[in-house]
């Protein structure tokens, strides 16, 4: 069974003047998914947020929600409902007033209007918090206000503009769980934006990855982490050690390459790789290579000398120069009750498999 | 923080205060006074002047007339000047900024300069002299106070809450009337209560431009000539001057509400 599409982009661009924030989008969202938007400041993922909403029309494209054109649709006919990055609580009204805002329309009885406030602030652990002031609430009260405020409205989409970027680390990731858990409650489409990798890996169904008004790669976080698709997303999410190589023998779902520093390699996939490509690069996660002490150089081992390590409690990252490659090798290690840190200088054997190296453009 | 360098500037402060205030406590003062004669030493403490007041039917006309002007000129300045804050920190248009000096440009332009050139474009073009050309007058130099008081109080005004209100299917004018109205409130009222009083106690435009009707102001300035009635003139002088520093104080509080509610500080006042 496939889930329908609530929102489809289709060559969407918005261009400011001379500067292209958005260049030929294209974007399928499916229904009752939590889809992220992940990119660098600048990359466009905001615009397209504001495009989704409303707010803002393409230079070129269309907006499907629901499969129906947006164009020419404002904000307040479009069945979206925002979460504001500074939530734009409305100071002059109390909490119980901002989450019933939007239902002026609807007409509702005092007692269905009151009873549906409640609930709304229930769904997000505010209860009894109505006749408190907008002034009063903490950073993550207004949050869950916004939430309410734009729940209550029962949208299609609800659009999350950086929504977490306002709190501490703790309450943050207590946040990332607790969206991740209403999103399924409710089962309404979720849109994240975001420039945190954690954030868009730990919530999402899908992430698009985007660069420079480009999407570079749309996929699950499983996905993304295990075969990004460029070098940019590769090095946007997670740590990424790339090492050229040089094309010896090429076939079918196999490469085989010389690769600066590591040797012969054979890496079975071809994701990414022109069939005429001779220099490919190829990447490798710092915690798939494994580190020894001694030399015994070998097959998918390399011998090489650790210049830093750095402790970071649950890891320590070790630098590792390698003879024929300029740049040092980054190797994570989980660390055991036992463990010792290496000491800079110390010869190490480097160990990876193969199955790890993946092949970039 | 106190030290003894500062003696100097704290007695300059306190002198240049007395300077300014103490020859106004005197209308207060002498208005009190048992006498005819505006001069030391008191002859002793009376209230005659300000019963006198009660029974001069020109100076109610008058009174009257500035609270019409007044009125009238308060609402119609700060409506023009809702719109005109609103546009100047909403949007960017061409020629902006010169049109915003151009608004301010009364402040500093010479009053009597302004009132001569309203006098002649409004016989010329048969307006004629009336109230309703003293409060366009005071409308002109009421601009320049309204448009500071409410632009202060626009520029706070996150521009997300509005798109809020949209997202959340309200439409421009509701928007209007749900959040961006409340919020400016304060500054309104005081953007009211400013022109309001300015309106109240200007002399030259109204001189100029009153025509039979005369303001306050005018009446006042008409009794000077009679040396008999000057204690009574000061006994208005500082009924006035009361009423326009309450208004004034309550001005300053309102905007400075209005400023906390959005989030900024400084003042004009």
């Amino acid at each position: 069974m496939t889930v329908p599409n609530i929102i489809e982009i289709n060559g969407v661009s918005r261009h400011f003047g001379p500067v292209r924030a958005l260049d030929g989008v294209d974007m399928q969202i499916r229904e009752g998914e939590f889809f992220s938007l992940l990119g660098p400041s600048g990359c466009g993922k905001t615009t397209l947020l504001r495009l989704i909403a409303g707010f803002d029309d393409p230079t070129a494209g269309e907006v499907l929600i629901a499969g129906e054109a947006m164009t020419g649709v404002p904000a307040n006919l479009r069945p979206t409902n925002m979460v504001f990055q500074n939530y734009a609580i409305f100071p002059h009204l109390n909490v119980g007033r901002n989450v019933a805002y939007g239902l002026r329309k609807l007409r509702l009885a005092p007692d269905e209007l009151k009873s549906r406030v409640s609930s709304a602030l229930e769904m997000v652990d505010l209860t009894g918090l109505e006749d408190r002031g907008a002034e009063e609430l903490s950073g993550g009260q207004r949050q869950r206000v916004a939430l309410a405020r734009a729940l209550i409205m029962r949208p299609k989409v609800l659009l999350l503009d950086e929504p977490l970027s306002a709190l501490d680390k703790k309450l943050r990731e207590q946040m990332q769980i607790e969206l991740r858990r209403l999103q399924r409650s409710v089962g309404i489409t979720f849109i994240l934006v975001t420039h945190d990798q954690h954030e868009a890996l730990t919530m999402s169904d899908r992430i698009a990855v985007m660069f420079e008004g480009k999407v570079d790669q749309i996929a699950s976080p499983n996905e993304l982490y295990e075969r990004p698709a460029s070098r940019a997303v590769a090095g946007f999410i997670g740590g990424m050690n790339f090492i050229d190589a040089a094309v010896k023998k090429k076939t079918a779902n196999q490469i085989t390459a010389e690769a600066a520093g590591l040797g012969t390699v054979v890496v079975a996939s071809e994701d990414n790789v022109s069939d005429d490509a001779s220099e490919i690069v190829l990447g490798i996660r710092p915690e798939r290579l494994s580190i020894s002490t001694g030399k015994k150089a070998g097959k998918n081992r390399v011998v090489g000398t650790i210049s830093d390590a750095a402790f970071f409690g649950e890891v320590t990252h070790y630098y590792v120069d390698l003879p024929g490659r300029q740049e040092p090798l980054a190797v994570s290690v989980s660390n055991s009750a036992e463990h010792e840190t290496l000491p800079a200088g110390a010869k190490v054997t480097i160990g990876f498999d193969p199955k790890s190296l993946v092949p970039l453009d | 923080m106190i030290s003894s360098r500062n003696y100097g500037i704290t007695a300059f402060a306190f002198i240049y205060l007395g300077f300014l205030y103490l020859p106004i406590l005197f209308l207060p003062l002498f208005s009190f006074n048992d006498g005819v004669i505006v001069a030391f030493p008191i002859k002793g403490f009376s209230t005659r002047w300000y019963s006198t007041l009660m029974s001069i039917e020109a100076l109610h006309d008058a009174l009257w007339n500035s609270l019409r002007v007044a009125v009238s000129t308060s609402i119609l300045a700060t409506i023009l000047g809702v719109f005109g804050a609103r546009a100047f920190t909403r949007y960017r248009f061409p020629g902006r900024t010169a049109l915003t000096s151009f608004v301010m440009v009364p402040l500093v332009l010479p009053e009597i300069i302004v009132a001569i050139s309203l006098l002649i474009v409004l016989i010329k073009s048969g307006v004629g002299l009336s109230l309703v050309s003293v409060t366009l007058g005071h409308v002109l130099l009421c601009m320049p106070f309204a448009m500071a008081v409410l632009i202060s109080s626009f520029e706070g005004l996150d521009q997300s809450l509005e798109e809020a209100s949209f997202d959340l299917g309200e439409s421009a004018a509701w928007t209007f009337w749900r959040v961006i109205l409340p919020i400016v409130a304060p500054g309104i009222i005081a953007s009211l209560l400013i022109t309001f009083t300015i309106s109240l106690d200007e002399f030259i435009v109204a001189f100029f431009l009153a025509g039979t009707d005369p303001t306050l102001p005018v009446y006042i300035w008409s009794q000077l000539r009679f040396a008999a009635r000057l204690p009574s003139v000061l006994a208005l002088g500082s009924i006035m001057l009361f009423a326009s520093f309450i208004l004034l104080w309550l001005a300053e509080m309102l905007r400075r509400k209005s400023q906390a509610r959005s989030g900024r500080s400084g003042g004009i006042i």
